[in-house]
């Protein structure tokens, strides 16, 4: 390249693809698709879509390339292609939310809601999940109660006291634990509680099978927002001469709280979908039981199960409109988690 | 109030790498004293083994006497946590307690260690933002938090926090290296009014800021990378940046070496 | 690594030195040359130094502004501040020694030294010898920025003095006229200001070697 090249005044402008110039690529690719299927044997949605995206890639680097240069065209195509392939990942989770919308709720209703399934016989279309639901409340109730207290000890301690090998090895199990099949924990209730001190199934021991798999979720999360908390702020407090359990009380918990509080919804939000567990300790009831201590106990998860097994559509309605809850519940708990941290990080 | 410091063959460790090498000097009470020194010369780490602050970080020890009017912080039996009760300190980035107001954050040291009473706390806090200079500023909103004050106030809200408890002793580790030129300067005319009722200790990395300040200088320095700091010498400050004893001393203040 | 750092304050120090080794030798030479071209009745020496002492002023103006402008930029610290210091306070004597010198020559044009006593011209040629040896001395003192010189120089001080003792007591004697007289005991004052001036520098250098005044 010579000196009298790199000296030309080059603009620095070039001429670009405007998104009124993409649209029309974008119609115009659709009317031809639309002609290639009228004329040729292709047809049905999904080899319309199929064809017209990949019609449509082609075309729109082809123009690209023609009107912008070969780098730009480069950079669209794989924007472009980045871009779908995160359309595709959504695709699943959207089907799952569209499908499950749209079958349930036809079915779900107030009476539904607040009805449990007493009485119904095999081919009633009445009935609901209101025992599932207060099932759920409790045994996730439970679940919670004994998780967070340890697992946010646990999580002090790891993070505040833990130095040398103890430390190491805790942490080194809680992660395997976080591994856990959620079976085995189902099994390991029933095995020792249900079966071993003859306790029958009930709702307690599905709070214990949730616990198992809720707690590491809470140690995990809970020691990584107190490892969060800048360490300048417990240097200011030793500094003072605050002792150190009085300055994880008065300054690092509350500056991680807003951390601490999602990840607590976030385990709540994961365990209240677990079914296995629920099979070998909740067991399932047709019937409202408010006590979790004793006899079995329905839940939403294992409603979806028994329901969906039956052979009658009307139950299958019914399964899907128990699903249609659970998804309502875990999204309420999620999204309320994300609020608070944006409005926390916000305040800062 | 102010106390007597004598330091006597004080060395630090980080695990088994030596970072302090037998240091031994006098620190002047109702004065300020400088310590100066390249990057990396112990100056910080000296600092922390005053206060006992240096063993919180694990793995790391301290070895020596460092006498309080006569009484070894590391003698036995002798409790960390009140030994850092009576000699403040503040941090290089100032760090109020972002979930406290700003009245929480100046009586922090008396209210986490039992002072209940109201009255007795409010008075605190506004002797010590008085003391600090900032009293005008923030004293008709005292329940903002403490993290909404601008960073020269948030740190003379940290040296409020810090002289609440009545230390004996302050120490402060590059206090305004985070802060703009007229905080600074406001904090060092801070530090000349504070002198006169603490015995202070700063490190700073500005040697004018340590000419400007400080009654007496002491030079740390490294004699290679992973050798330990020493003290080198120390001084009257007029003296140390006039005329110091130890060549070395005059080489790094004449920036003939980094 | 340890000399790679503030290069160019460096280079000006340097440059500072130079300029007032400069000085001392304009002024030591000058005061030979003058006491020379003063007992000649010499005048074309006489105006030869003259413009020396031009240059003398100018380069005087010259080493203040670089000072100057490192005391604002470079924050000096311990003994490059010494060097500063001092080198303010010693210029200025060089130039006001250099102005001498200069006064001592122009007593060439108006032929006074053809009126002398061989006493009084004997007396002059010690003083300018003392006089030329002290500020030889000092210009050596401030290259070695030696602190003994201090001393040194005020002894040879007293000698100058004495030797103003007895010139004045010769001139008063009376063997001169009248106009010569007053032109001598001028003369005779220029050469014990040009040992005073050399006192102050020695002390000034001692300043910088050691720290003390």
């Amino acid at each position: 390249m010579s000196i009298a090249t790199l000296a030309a005044p080059v603009s620095l402008r070039r001429p670009t693809l405007s998104r009124l110039h993409l649209a029309l690529l974008a119609l115009a690719t659709l009317l031809a698709t639309l002609g290639i299927f009228a004329v040729t044997p292709l047809s049905g949605r999904g080899d319309f879509l199929v064809v017209f995206g990949i019609a449509y890639v082609v075309v729109q680097t082809a123009a690209s390339y023609a009107i912008e240069g070969g780098r730009v065209a480069r950079n669209r195509l794989a924007l472009t292609l980045l871009v779908g392939a995160v359309l595709l990942a959504m695709l699943p989770l959207l089907a799952v939310v569209v499908y499950t919308v749209s079958r349930g709720a036809t079915t779900i209703s107030g009476s539904f809601l607040t009805h449990t399934m007493r009485g119904v016989g095999p081919l009633d279309a009445s009935g609901g999940a209101y025992h599932a639901i207060i099932g759920t409340v409790e045994q996730v109730g439970l679940a919670s109660v004994i998780s967070i207290p340890i697992g946010l000890l646990a999580a002090i301690y790891i993070v505040e006291y833990g130095r040398g090998r103890f430390a190491y090895w805790v942490r080194f199990f809680v992660d395997v634990m976080t591994g856990l099949p959620s079976i085995v924990a189902g099994l390991f209730v029933y095995a020792f509680l249900v079966i071993g001190l003859h306790q029958g199934f009930s709702g307690f021991a599905a709070g214990m099978a949730l616990s198992v798999l809720m707690l590491p979720v809470v140690v995990r999360a809970s020691e990584e927002m107190l490892k969060l908390v800048p360490n300048e702020l417990r240097e200011a407090s030793y500094g003072l001469g605050i002792p150190r359990w009085r300055t994880i009380i008065s300054v690092v918990l509350p500056a991680a709280s807003s951390g601490l509080t999602t990840g607590v919804m976030l385990a709540i939000a994961r365990v209240t979908g677990e079914t296995a567990p629920l099979l070998l300790t909740a067991f399932g009831f047709d019937v409202l039981r408010t006590n979790p201590f004793h006899g079995p106990q329905s839940a939403l998860p294992l409603y979806v199960f028994q329901q969906a097994g039956s052979a009658f559509d009307v139950a299958v309605n019914r399964a899907w409109a128990g699903a249609l809850t659970l998804i309502a519940i875990v999204l309420l708990l999620t999204v309320v988690a994300r609020l608070l941290t944006r409005r926390n990080r916000l305040a800062t | 109030m102010a106390k007597r410091i004598d330091v006597e063959h004080v060395s630090a460790w980080f695990g088994s790498f030596k970072a302090l090498d037998d240091v031994n000097m006098t620190i002047e009470p109702k004065q300020v004293t400088a310590l100066i020194g390249p990057s990396g010369c112990g100056k910080s780490t000296f600092l922390r083994t005053i206060n006992r602050l240096h063993e919180v970080v694990a793995g790391a020890r301290a070895e020596g006497r460092v006498l309080l009017d006569d009484e070894d912080v590391y003698g036995d039996g002798v409790d960390p946590v009140a030994v850092r009760r009576s000699i403040g300190m503040v941090f290089q980035r100032p760090n109020p307690f972002p979930t406290m107001s700003i009245r929480d954050n100046v009586v922090a040291g008396l209210k986490l260690n039992g002072l209940r009473n109201k009255g007795e706390l409010d008075e605190a806090a506004e002797r010590s933002l008085r003391a600090a200079g900032l009293w005008d500023e923030v004293g008709h909103r005292l329940n903002k938090p403490g993290a909404s004050l601008s960073g020269g106030q948030q740190q003379r809200l940290c040296i409020a926090r810090a002289i609440a408890v009545q230390p004996a002793v302050l120490l402060m580790d590059e206090p305004c290296s985070a802060l703009d030129p007229i905080s600074t300067l406001r904090i060092e005319d801070l530090i000349t009014e504070l002198k006169d009722n603490y015995t202070i200790v700063i490190v700073t990395h500005n040697m004018q800021e340590a000419a400007r300040v400080s009654d007496t200088t002491a030079f740390f320095n490294i004699s290679g990378a992973g050798e330990p700091g020493k003290l080198v010498e120390s001084g009257p400050t007029e003296k140390i940046f006039t005329k110091p004893d130890d060549p070395r001393t005059e080489d790094y203040i004449t920036g003939r070496f980094g | 690594m340890a000399e790679d750092l503030r290069l160019g304050f460096h280079r000006e120090l340097e440059e500072i030195d130079q300029k007032v080794v400069q000085l001392f030798a304009l002024v030591s030479e000058g005061l030979s040359a003058a006491t020379d071209a003063f007992l000649a009745g010499d005048r074309e020496a006489a105006k030869q130094l003259v413009d020396r002492d031009k240059v003398i002023d100018s380069l005087y103006i010259d080493v203040e502004e670089i000072v100057y402008r490192q005391l604002v930029t470079q924050s000096p610290m311990a003994k490059d501040l010494r060097f500063l210091l001092s080198v303010l306070r010693i210029v200025p004597e060089l130039e006001r020694s250099g102005d001498l010198a200069e006064h001592i020559a122009a007593r060439a044009a108006r032929g006074v030294a053809t009126a002398l006593t061989p006493r009084i011209r004997g007396l002059i040629e010690q003083m300018g010898l003392v006089g030329t040896e002290m500020w030889r001395r000092a210009a050596d003192a401030y290259v070695e920025r030696d602190p003994e010189a201090a001393s040194e120089l005020n002894e040879r001080d007293d000698e100058l003095d004495e030797l103003h003792v007895s010139l004045t007591a010769e001139l008063v004697s009376g063997e001169l006229t009248v106009p010569i007289a007053l032109e001598m005991t001028l003369v005779a004052r220029f050469y014990e200001r040009l040992g005073d001036h050399a006192v102050n520098i020695g002390e000034r250098i001692r300043y910088i070697a050691a720290g003390s005044l």
